[in-house]
């Protein structure tokens, strides 16, 4: 109004403030602060280096089985026990099971999402379809040549399979997963059902097979590759899953005809076939034909240039079998959690026995968890028989005093008083048990032999408190690398033995009883792991020496001899808990009361006294099969729960 | 302009554009005296006045009767005219003339002015003999500090005189008169009787509290108050003083509309939580208000430090209109704070000391030890007939006896580690004045706060708790030319923290976790005179568990030092553009923040020794960590070992340019508009990965647009378009807008009749949109990229040596394109009310609905193998609440003067879609929609078991129960307990209620006041696992609660309704999980603080220079009334850490 020019300056200046503002906030780079190579998933199949961090991806999820927190196959049986709460336990969840606390609300151990110490399966299948679907492309990973692409991928399809069968052996049907859903899904797409049993056997098999074409047979690069599934591994697994799937929990089980999908499919099919368990021989036939072939045989000590008593050699060969690294038996060793677990089952194993260098506060040994009075029960006496059907040996007072002769040096400590259960026995008592004034021979025996070597002195107060005895009195010294040293608290490292030689031997001789009844292979199998232990053939011993003489010549009876071989052969490896559930006989053997000795005792007199920690209740037959977390039946209506959890 | 145009063009850096544009531009402006348009016809003087005082920062003050008829008849005619120039001609002609001091008018009588004061006139010539001078100060009665420019007149007449800078005048009286009329802006005008034989005269005049709140901070700017359509509470930032360094604390109560809670006392931990209207939102994101300190966006911290002392202005916005100029970051609400600026006038000094006495305002009380070892024995048995017990009965016997303290240890760890009281310090010294071309405002405080640990002279550091907090303010104001304004800020805070590793929670948790019989704390050094270190007790735990704690060595063997600062400098540049048009101004400011923290902890590991014994008698120790190979624990050291801890740095950047426009036209139409850039940029230097690390920014275009007409309705609008980094390109900007109306109903004339009771009544409405980016965990910035991580945890381990391995691949976050912001939907009504001019009720009432909360997709089900979960913005909820706030003010004759306030917040939630299953009929009870956001779930108890054939014929509960542990009730009727028999218990964990009740009573120089605060509708879990006696825990084993020892169910005491199941030296399955059994009423009613104060009288101020001073006494948690016994109730569920504090002080203001 007072100077148009100037005015209209203003409104310039106006114009311009306006435009700097909306300069400002409407300048899109300014948000946009993300680089752009940031990583995606493509990026880990750009390159072989890449790609093979995506296998091993694949192979990180593999249960921890050193580690018997995570182990149910060792921890939820009646092999071994361990009193709750227990101090410096890495996590009571697996060892919660033998008190019944298995719920639906937060499952222990469970094997789909992985939560309270089960394996996140489903979490490792989409991570092994990711692979298969990438490195299946031959347009990506170009470095990758196509033999290793080959092997890999049958690697992972393995995987995917085991996965499976982790969840197959606890849950029964399961819902498969064969292709990854995208993120993206409908909700009626993710909403997926369980598949009945046998699918999901036929399945996994397929995944087997189609896996078996191209693996190694053995691994030639040894230095960075043991450990890799090899050929062997996937028939072997295959053996174990078909015998499973034959076995009476899968195989014409009734109990749960109920169990149908809300759209009315069954299951389970409650109609018994022999034809699964000539599919299991033809498999474990298959696989032990394979082993042979590749040279993995029954182990046996090597003569020592100290030469040691035959005793100790026998005691050896079984102890090796389990924890010597790599030794020739073992078809699959696990490496799973060796970087920081490789030592945790040693030392769940390893008793006191060199008292020069158990100090007071050293905390080498953790021997929380140990055999039962009922484990100690199973080994056969040294006729190769069980204790309570030998003839010749009278094990009524398991608890009565003996003291040990010069003859029985080798196994408990000359001149002490021990309780009779440890006198006579076969060699895998004294080679698997640590005990009470038990021998235990190792490596860097003071003596430089086995006579006047260590043993075990575990009543109340001998040893420190620091390295407690565990609750029932008894080791599982089997466990324990026989180089372990007390002085420098070393544990040489093994491979777990996921399965091993005698394993497939016996899953051999109980299809085939199952089959064709108690025939010269069935013989033939049991015997030749009796013979690495020291012992006479079946035939032999219970002809001799048994109070059922005829037992082994009847199928019912021969399968009961296999069970118990079973048992005992492959006792704290992981194996018994998941046989007593496909056997059916879990309800009977996992109730009762669990026993030990007074392991507060200073005497023999009141050590040896059998007492009870717990008794145990199994459901039947609810408690055959796993819960399903009772959130994932909440958010899929399609899943069903498991009868009566 | 050509500069800037063409900087402009290229894109460069706006924001110096704007400010070279900005200089140049000053040299058009030609700015005088303010101008105003004024046009009507016979208007009276007083209309002219009221007139000019909208359109400029004036202020007329005058005789209102005197001014009351004057009418300057014909029209009035004036187009942008300098006051002075209206002034002139308007009072001309009517005996009147007027003096300008600052930005206050006063209007005078023209002849009797001129006149000297107290020159008699004729009609007075009686009084000639009574003529005398009085002289003395007027202050303002709540802060005592002097009014400068008060008017003084002697009723009846022209005779007055106004007080000088520091409050002082000087007045001849003579005449008839025997009153003086003492007025100031903003107070309260006062009648004073002039006593004969009395000189001198402490005037106190307290303020209107309507008028002083006259001007309310809002975002951007401010508002008087009246125009306001908004929800904002302001407050007196001298209401949030109190005897705490820790301003957080304070609101509770105090300022309708912000739920707050404080959980622990720790000093450096004992920031309150606070929320605007309640917590509207869930998630990982942010639920908390913003908090803006002169727009400088700031942590709880930062306002946790700030000095009352120092606020200029406090408000909190609650509505959408409010808070929607802050589009991305406002949905919570917003605190806005400004500091203080200096005043013309010589340099004023204020000083406030404070020491204070703190202590624990209640204790968790333990058993005594004997009891502790039979119980614990009983836990044992009670469980297991075949246990065994984990203490002889000698070891009983001999702890009773307390004959050998050392073999048969008896502690007490609460009175061996706690306090009883502690002393703390605060000071804050403040300096202010300037002239015309600048002025200042520096203050710096120190506050000293002590832990409540107890020191040990074993040890030449201090373990216990020290926090000492530094701040420094500084805010220059200069006036560059006539029409451009400068503030120059500067804020540094600084915190030295000295305290024990882990904080001091940890200490008393360890108090509780720490077995008392299984060690002595530490041995006589007598014992081992040779050792250079204290000689901590300690054992092995039975069973081979390694070492226990001992609280006392963890206490004692090392520290932990923090240092955190946080600098700020800050520009802003006003421009006033009344030469381009009247009424507009533009703003510029930016400013950086430099933060930084880091920690070190030095500590040595303790020698543990054990004690050993010969035939029952102690007989000397062993050590039990020597450090051999396979000893158990931590090798012990005697000289200090160090560990760098954390550190943390960031850097803030921030810029806004504003233009804003307010005028009145035709003295009715009253408009104004603003509109904003900003842009931020947020850098830190500890990210922990690449994504992390990237900035962290917005930017956005507010607006707002008010209008308002003839006083009596009101409009307007607000909009943020604002833009974040977090969201994909499509989802980046977000546009909030929010429209308000309001009515004054009180200057409608129909209701003339009533404003002698109803002195104002005003109903405001608003709606508006307001939105949130920060949502999802920090950690979860991008949402729009997947985060593979290439470098996972080896794995593998192959080969002879099982040394082959690889990292695996691990993914973080599947891409997500369509996340985006989180809304929220605010619908505010609200009324003013002003009631016999003393009681002012504002009450608000308001509903928000948010929208796009992000969840995370819980129904994705485990076969789906995800590594992460995925989220999506699905979640809904709706909030709803009253604010209340009562205020009541009363002067009376005699210096008496009665101040009260009440105020009630009351904000319920309510989740209305939530990313769950579709659950079954009869498992409807998981369902958490329709329930409050901080809802509890939990079982429901219904007793402790009776026997086992109550256990036998229940449904089957969690693990083995027996009889004495917890009966649940079977909602789904599934015959078995299980999490799906869990149920919305209780209230939120948040209280839906805070009220507070304050009060102050002054006579003379004497006042008191008391503030009582409340807390209703919450409810917390009492954390059972914590306080299971017995049980082993790592190296902790638990305690014995005295309440525990006193009723818990037993074989003798078959309770039923006993407070603890049955005893278990484990954690029992069954009675841990979160039930009713566990569930407390967290409401409580507490005197907050209460103060007596003394102000010290002029003839003693006057004789020391001083020019204010006052003495105080006063309290914070006096006392708690609540029905919960065991902690303070409002720490709720973490109550047995660091207690809140009750705190006595003394402390002393004086200015200068």
């Amino acid at each position: 109004m007072k100077d148009n020019k100037l005015v209209g300056r203003y409104y310039k200046m106006c114009f311009l403030i306006l435009s700097v503002l909306l300069a400002i906030s409407c300048k899109k780079p300014f948000l946009d602060v993300v680089p752009d190579n940031v990583a995606t998933i493509d990026n880990a199949f750009t390159s072989k280096t890449e790609a093979e961090k995506y296998l091993l991806t694949c192979y990180s999820y593999l249960p921890v089985d050193y580690d018997p927190t995570y182990n149910v196959g060792l921890s939820a049986g009646d092999e071994v026990f361990v009193l709750d709460p227990t101090n410096n336990i890495r996590s009571t969840n697996v060892l919660r099971l033998n008190y019944g606390d298995q719920n639906t609300s937060d499952p222990i151990a469970n094997f789909m999402s992985g939560g309270r110490d089960g394996i996140a399966s489903y979490k490792a299948i989409r991570d092994c379809n990711i692979f298969l679907e990438n490195v299946g492309n031959v347009s990506k990973v170009p470095d990758l040549d196509i033999d290793t692409r080959n092997r890999w991928i049958a690697e992972v399809q393995f995987l995917k399979a085991f996965y499976h069968f982790v969840m197959f052996r606890a849950y029964g049907p399961i819902p498969l997963i064969d292709k990854n859903l995208p993120i993206s899904a409908s909700i009626e797409e993710v909403y997926v059902k369980r598949q009945p049993v046998d699918s999901v056997v036929n399945y996994i098999a397929s995944l087997l097979d189609m896996a078996a074409v191209n693996l190694p047979a053995s691994i030639n690069n040894t230095s960075s590759e043991l450990g890799r599934i090899t050929k062997p591994v996937a028939l072997s697994l295959k053996a174990k899953l078909l015998v499973t799937a034959a076995s009476p929990l899968f195989n014409g089980n009734s109990d749960f005809g109920s169990l149908r999908n809300k759209d009315g499919v069954a299951l389970f099919n409650p109609t018994y076939s022999t034809e699964k368990w000539q599919r299991a021989v033809d498999a474990c036939k298959a696989a032990i034909d394979l082993c042979a072939a590749q040279n993995i045989q029954l182990y046996t000590f090597p003569a020592q240039t100290i030469p040691l008593s035959a005793t100790t050699m026998t005691q050896m060969s079984i102890r090796n079998a389990m924890s010597e690294p790599w030794n020739n038996e073992l078809i699959w060793g696990s490496t799973s959690g060796v970087n920081w677990g490789c030592t945790f089952l040693q030392r769940c194993g390893i008793g006191q026995f060199d008292f020069n260098n158990a100090v007071a506060s050293k905390t080498g040994g953790h021997p929380l968890l140990g055999p039962t009075i009922k484990m100690a029960k199973m080994f056969y006496t040294k006729n190769g028989v069980p204790i309570d059907e030998d003839r010749t040996l009278d094990f009524s007072n398991i608890a009565a005093l003996r003291v040990a002769t010069h003859e029985e040096r080798f196994n408990v400590k000359e001149g002490e008083t021990t309780a009779r259960l440890n006198f006579d026995r076969e060699p895998r008592y004294y080679a698997d048990l640590g005990f009470d004034r038990g021998i235990w021979y190792m490596a860097n025996s003071p003596s430089k032999s086995d006579e006047n070597t260590f043993w075990l002195m575990a009543r109340g107060s001998e040893l420190s408190q620091s390295s407690p005895v565990p609750i029932a009195g008894f080791y599982m010294k089997k466990t324990v690398n026989w180089h372990m040293d007390w002085n420098t608290l070393t544990y040489p490292p093994y491979a777990y033995p996921e399965i091993r030689l005698a394993d497939l031997y016996l899953l051999y001789a109980e299809a085939l009883n199952e089959v064709q009844g108690p025939t010269a292979d069935v013989y033939d199998y049991v015997n030749r792991i009796r013979a690495r232990a020291g012992l006479e053939t079946v035939e032999s011993s219970w002809t001799n020496y048994s109070k059922n003489p005829t037992k082994y010549t009847t199928k019912d009876g021969m399968r009961s001899i296999i069970q118990r071989e079973r048992g005992i052969e492959l006792c704290f490896e992981g194996h018994r808990f998941w046989d007593l559930l496909r056997w059916k006989t879990a309800a009977q053997e996992l109730s009762g009361n669990i026993t030990g000795w007074v392991v507060s005792g200073q005497t023999p007199e009141l050590y040896y006294r059998e007492v009870s920690f717990l008794s145990r209740h199994f459901v039947s037959p609810r408690d055959y099969l796993w819960p399903i977390q009772e959130n994932d039946l909440l958010v899929n209506p399609n899943l069903v729960q498991n009868p009566n959890w | 302009m050509k500069i800037a145009s063409r900087d402009f063009a290229r894109k460069k850096i706006s924001i110096t554009a704007f400010l070279l544009f900005f200089l140049n531009f000053t040299m058009y402006a030609q700015i005088v005296t303010p101008t105003v348009t004024i046009k009507g016809n016979n208007m009276t003087l007083e209309q002219i006045f009221q007139s000019i005082e909208r359109q400029t920062d004036l202020t007329f003050f005058y005789k209102e009767a005197l001014l009351k008829s004057e009418i300057i008849s014909g029209p009035l005619n004036y187009t942008d005219a300098k006051v002075t120039t209206v002034l002139n001609e308007v009072l001309k002609g009517h005996n009147l003339t007027y003096e300008v001091k600052k930005n206050v008018i006063l209007i005078k009588r023209e002849e009797k002015i001129a006149a000297e004061p107290g020159k008699p006139a004729e009609k007075q010539h009686q009084d000639i003999v009574q003529e005398k001078q009085i002289s003395g100060r007027v202050l303002s009665e709540d802060t005592r500090t002097p009014l400068p420019m008060a008017t003084l007149l002697l009723k009846g007449t022209s005779n007055g005189i106004t007080t000088d800078q520091n409050g002082y005048f000087k007045l001849k009286v003579g005449g008839s008169s025997k009153t003086l009329v003492v007025q100031y802006i903003g107070y309260i005008a006062r009648e004073v009787n002039i006593v004969n034989g009395v000189n001198d005269y402490e005037i106190l005049l307290s303020p209107k509290d309507n008028t002083i709140k006259d001007v309310v901070v809002v975002a951007y700017g401010t508002q008087k108050k009246t125009s306001l359509v908004s929800s904002i509470t302001s407050i007196d930032p001298k209401e949030l003083k109190g005897p705490s360094s820790n301003l957080t604390t304070m609101l509770a109560g105090r300022i309708a509309g912000i739920i707050s809670y404080q959980r622990s006392g720790e000093p450096g931990a004992d920031n309150a939580q606070f929320f605007v209207r309640g917590v509207g939102t869930f998630g990982a994101g942010k639920v908390d208000p913003l908090i803006l300190i002169d727009n400088i966006e700031s942590s709880s911290r930062d306002l946790a430090r700030l000095q009352p002392d120092d606020i200029g202005g406090f408000s909190i916005l609650k509505d959408a209109t409010a808070s929607s100029l802050y589009g991305a970051r406002g949905a919570n609400g917003v605190i806005l704070i400004t500091t203080k600026t200096g005043g013309s006038g010589k340099m004023k000094f204020n000083v406030r000391m404070e020491n204070s006495s703190s202590s624990n305002t209640r204790n968790f009380a333990l058993a005594d030890n004997v009891t502790y070892m039979k119980l614990a024995n009983e836990a044992v048995l009670t469980r297991n007939p075949l246990g065994a017990l984990p203490y002889s009965q000698n070891k009983i016997d001999h702890t009773a006896n307390g004959d050998d303290p050392l073999l048969y240890p008896n502690n007490n760890w609460i009175e061996q580690l706690i306090k009883k009281r502690t002393n703390n310090q605060r000071v804050n010294i403040n300096a202010s004045g300037g002239s015309d071309k600048s002025k200042y405002y520096l203050a710096m405080t120190y506050n000293v706060d002590n832990g409540i640990l107890k020191e040990n002279s074993l040890n030449n550091f201090n373990n216990n708790i020290k926090l000492r907090s530094y701040s420094l303010l500084s805010n220059v104001t200069l006036n560059l030319t006539k029409t451009t304004e400068a503030l120059v800020s500067l804020k540094g805070q600084f915190d030295d923290y000295n305290g024990p590793i882990g904080g001091g929670a940890a200490t008393f948790y360890n108090a509780i976790w720490s077995n008392p019989v299984a060690f002595p704390a530490v041995y006589p050094a007598s014992l081992l005179p040779y050792a250079k270190h204290p000689l901590f007790g300690n054992a092995l735990i039975p069973g081979g568990g390694g070492l226990y704690v001992n609280p006392y060595a963890q206490s004692l063997s090392g520290f932990q030092a923090t240092n955190t600062s946080t600098l700020t400098a800050q520009l802003s540049l006003k421009q006033n553009l009344d030469a381009v048009t009247p009424g507009l101004s533009m703003r510029v400011m930016a400013y950086t923040s430099r933060y930084a923290y880091f920690a070190v902890t030095r500590q040595y590991s303790p020698y543990y020794y054990m004690s050993s014994a010969v035939d029952g008698k102690f007989s000397g120790l062993t050590l039990i960590n020597d450090g051999a190979s396979g000893s158990v624990g931590a090798t012990p050291t005697e000289y200090l070992t160090y560990n760098p801890g954390d550190k943390n740095v960031n850097s803030t950047t921030y810029g806004e340019a504003a233009i804003n426009y307010a005028r009145v036209f035709n003295d009715k139409h009253s408009v104004g508009a603003m509109l904003i850039g900003t842009i931020r940029n947020y850098l830190t230097g500890n990210a922990a990965n690449l994504q992390l690390s990237l900035p962290a920014r917005n930017e956005g275009l507010s607006g707002r647009f008010t209008y308002g007409y003839d006083n009596r309705y009101l409009f307007e609008y607000n909009f943020g378009f604002n833009g974040s980094e977090r969201f994909a390109a499509n989802h980046r900007f977000g546009f909030f807008p929010s429209v308000g109306g309001g009515w004054i109903v009180s200057n409608e004339k129909f209701f003339k009749p009533l404003t002698n009771t109803i002195n104002q009544l005003k109903f405001r409405f608003t709606y508006g949109l307001v939105g949130n980016d920060q949502i999802g965990s920090a950690t979860d910035r991008f949402f729009y990229l997947s985060d593979v991580n290439l470098n996972g945890n080896a794995a593998g381990y192959f080969g002879t040596n099982f040394n082959y391995s690889r990292p695996t691949v691990y993914i973080n976050r599947y891409e997500n394109q369509n996340i985006t912001w989180e809304l929220s939907k605010q619908t505010n009504l609200g009324m003013d009310l002003i009631l016999f001019k003393d009681l002012t009720v504002t009450v608000d009432a308001y509903q928000q609905n948010r929208s796009n909360i992000l969840m995370v997709r819980s129904t994705m089900p485990t076969s789906m193998g995800l590594q992460v979960n995925i989220s999506s913005n699905a979640g809904k909820a709706t909030s709803k609440g009253v604010d209340l706030a009562l205020d009541y003010h009363k002067s009376f004759n005699n210096s008496l003067w009665v101040q009260t306030r009440g105020t009630l917040t009351y904000a319920k939630s309510k989740l209305l879609v939530n990313e769950e299953p579709q659950y079954a009929p009869n498992n409807k009870n998981l369902s958490k929609i329709g329930n409050s956001l901080g809802q509890i779930y939990g079982l429901v108890a219904e007793k402790l078991f009776v026997d086992q054939a109550e256990v036998n014929n229940s449904p089957v509960q969690y693990g083995s129960t027996m009889a004495g542990d917890i009966k649940y009730r079977d909602i789904n009727g599934d015959g078995k307990i299980t999490n799906a028999d869990y149920v919305p218990i209780g209230f939120p964990s948040t209280p839906e209620v805070i009220y507070g009740f304050l009060f102050s009573v002054g006579y003379k120089n004497f006042d008191i006041s008391a503030a009582f605060q409340g807390s209703a509708r919450s409810s917390f879990i009492i954390n059972s696992a914590n306080t299971t006696p017995f049980y082993l825990n790592g190296g902790n084993q638990n305690g014995l609660l005295q309440v525990i020892a006193d009723n818990h169910w037993s074989e003798d005491n078959r309770n039923s309704y006993a407070f603890w199941p049955r005893l278990s030296n484990t954690l029992s399955e069954n009675n841990t999980p979160v039930s009713t059994w566990w569930l407390r009423d967290g409401s409580f009613l507490r005197l907050k603080s209460a103060e007596i104060g003394y102000n010290i009288p002029n003839r003693f101020l006057k004789r020391f220079h001083l020019s204010n001073g006052r003495i105080y006494v006063n309290g914070m948690n006096l006392f708690t009334i609540s029905a919960f016994k065991l902690w303070d109730p409002e720490m709720g569920a973490s109550g047995l850490g660091y207690p809140i504090q009750k705190v006595f002080n003394t402390g002393l203001t004086v200015g200068f």
